[in-house]
């Protein structure tokens, strides 16, 4: 089970990410797996409960933060992001994104997600199942990734 | 389309405050005639809200902090004065799981987040028979 739902979060994610930021946030972003993220990143967890459990992780650039902010609150005058809008931001971007994906990952036993918080040590505890990135045309990088709490299978010999 | 120009009040429930002016932009540019927009953080605000003014639609999120929005529900289900405000989910959780559980509950719509701002304003049009 566990080594079809990473490869299936995979493909979820690259339909899921795209259609958050276009719907949403009005960005268009490809995969990139060189698409890179600065040290003053914002990064954010979510974890949920389901079948199974895990953890998402979101970082994107303060600067990348804002301008999809802005998108998304229709702000188009010169006045700048709040850091607790960029924060924000960031949260329900990663919220949005982890719903999507688990709506269709685990829709036959549901799923509940934690409230997202800023958490700096989001990406350091341990490889996860699975990574992406992804580069967007506001300029920018984003990167994602899910841990599941049960392990993956071994591969059969 | 329904010629019916009534305006509504709505309450928009939801714990995040980007999402709660996305939604009230949202309906600023619907088209849908709207007299007043309130908001809330979570079900016990939301209920504060609907005791303290006339609310025509509520449009809420499930997962809040203090009280969630099935919870919030099962309160409006259980209040005389409330029961028949309507109720349109609006959430990321879109599993046909918590779908049917929130229309147990009474919620008469429900919007799946990401979403066009034209599938909230043909949610509400029909949720409202407008």
């Amino acid at each position: 089970m566990g080594s079809t739902i990473i490869s299936g979060i995979s493909d979820l994610c690259g339909r899921c990410v795209p259609e958050v930021l276009e719907t949403m946030f009005f960005a268009m972003a490809i995969e990139n797996e060189q698409a890179q993220t600065s040290d003053e990143a914002v990064s954010v967890r979510v974890l949920f409960r389901g079948a199974p459990s895990g953890e998402f992780g979101l970082r994107a650039d303060p600067g990348l933060l804002a301008t999809l902010g802005a998108a998304f609150l229709g702000k188009f005058d010169d006045e700048p992001l709040t850091p607790a809008e960029v924060s924000q931001t960031a949260c329900e971007l990663a919220n949005m994104v982890c719903g999507s994906v688990l709506s269709e990952a685990e829709s036959d036993c549901g799923f509940d997600l934690d409230e997202p918080q800023i958490d700096a040590h989001a990406f350091g505890d341990g490889p996860p199942d699975c990574e992406m990135r992804f580069e967007l045309d506001t300029g920018g990088a984003m990167e994602i990734r899910f841990r599941f709490a049960e392990p993956a299978p071994a591969s059969a010999s | 389309m329904n010629t019916d120009a009534r305006e509504v009040s709505v309450l928009v429930v939801d714990d995040s405050p980007l999402m709660r002016s996305f939604i009230r932009r949202v309906l600023a540019m619907s088209g849908v005639p709207t007299r007043e927009v309130f908001e809330a953080g979570d079900g016990q605000s939301a209920l504060d809200v609907m005791g303290n003014s006339r609310i025509d639609l509520v449009l809420s999120d499930i997962n809040m902090p203090r009280m969630t929005g099935s919870e919030m529900m099962q309160r409006m289900c259980d209040t005389p004065e409330l029961r028949s405000i309507p109720v349109i989910v609006v959430s990321t959780d879109a599993t046909q799981q918590r779908m049917d559980a929130m229309l147990r509950l009474g919620a008469r719509g429900y919007i799946r987040k990401p979403f066009q701002p034209e599938s909230l304003r043909s949610e509400i049009e029909r949720v409202l028979g407008m």
